[in-house]
């Protein structure tokens, strides 16, 4: 049997920034792919294995926004980059309630949707007209 | 999801989901106009902890189905509602509560909003 050693969760989240780092200069392009398939894997990995801790459900927003009908092709690379600071500033720190509330909506900020399953905000509300 | 264990994960995922609907839905509707019904029910908090997801969830819907709290906290407002409904339009509704300037103008109630008692001991002490 090899010898298996799970990593811990500031491992897998410099994984992340490292492929965050290296789709940013790809996008667009088929390799940026490659990118995306590892970002995915290790963010699925980090949901299996730490399921509980406060930095996941961040990464849970970020992994809904770029999964789902493989939006990781539309998304540019600045906003990339914006996730990849966020993630430093979060990674050594204990995430209230509160600060995850808070990295959820810079996320919503840069432009991922994190809520992309068929659920559309501000759309086909018509505030300024009555109802008939 | 062929495994028993995968049904924990769905319903961890399915929790985040939710608790994150919940999120972006009471951030992004900021403004909501004006609630003169106050109802009790809307401020009904969703509290959940990720490593105990389904108690957290369960505790709001219970909450939120609390039908005779939420009644209790509602009552001078439905009994408000009632007064404003059945007084003759013809005379009008002399009030000094605040939620009759959001009741008697939908329902063409002619209304007359005198000011409180702290309001005239604060003005005549001024």
């Amino acid at each position: 049997m090899p010898d298996v050693q799970l990593l811990s969760p500031k491992q897998l989240t410099l994984s992340i920034q490292l492929d965050l780092q290296k789709i940013q200069p790809y996008c667009g392009t088929p390799i940026a792919a490659v990118y995306a398939d590892s970002l995915l894997r290790t963010l699925r990995t980090i949901r299996d294995q730490f399921p509980f801790e406060p930095l996941t459900e961040v990464l849970m927003a970020f992994y809904d926004a770029i999964a789902f009908q493989n939006r990781w092709i539309d998304y540019q690379a600045n906003q990339y980059k914006e996730v990849c600071d966020l993630l430093t500033t979060l990674v050594d720190s204990q995430l209230s309630n509160e600060d995850v509330e808070q990295a959820i909506l810079r996320l919503e900020d840069f432009g991922f949707d994190t809520l992309p399953f068929g659920i559309e905000f501000n759309s086909g509300i018509e505030l300024d007209k009555d109802e008939k | 999801m062929s495994r028993s264990q995968d049904k924990e994960k769905a319903l961890q995922i399915l929790g985040l989901y939710i608790k994150r609907f919940e999120l972006l839905l009471r951030k992004k509707y900021a403004n909501i106009g004006q609630d003169a019904t106050a109802c009790a029910r809307a401020i009904v908090p969703l509290k959940v902890e990720l490593n105990n997801l389904a108690e957290g969830l369960k505790r709001f819907t219970d909450e939120f189905g609390d039908v005779e709290t939420c009644r209790s906290q509602c009552k001078e407002k439905i009994g408000d509602a009632v007064i404003a409904l059945n007084a003759p339009r013809q005379m009008r509704l002399e009030h000094t509560d605040n939620s009759f300037d959001y009741l008697c103008p939908p329902i063409e109630q002619p209304h007359h909003k005198h000011p409180s008692e702290n309001q005239v001991l604060t003005d005549s002490s001024g």
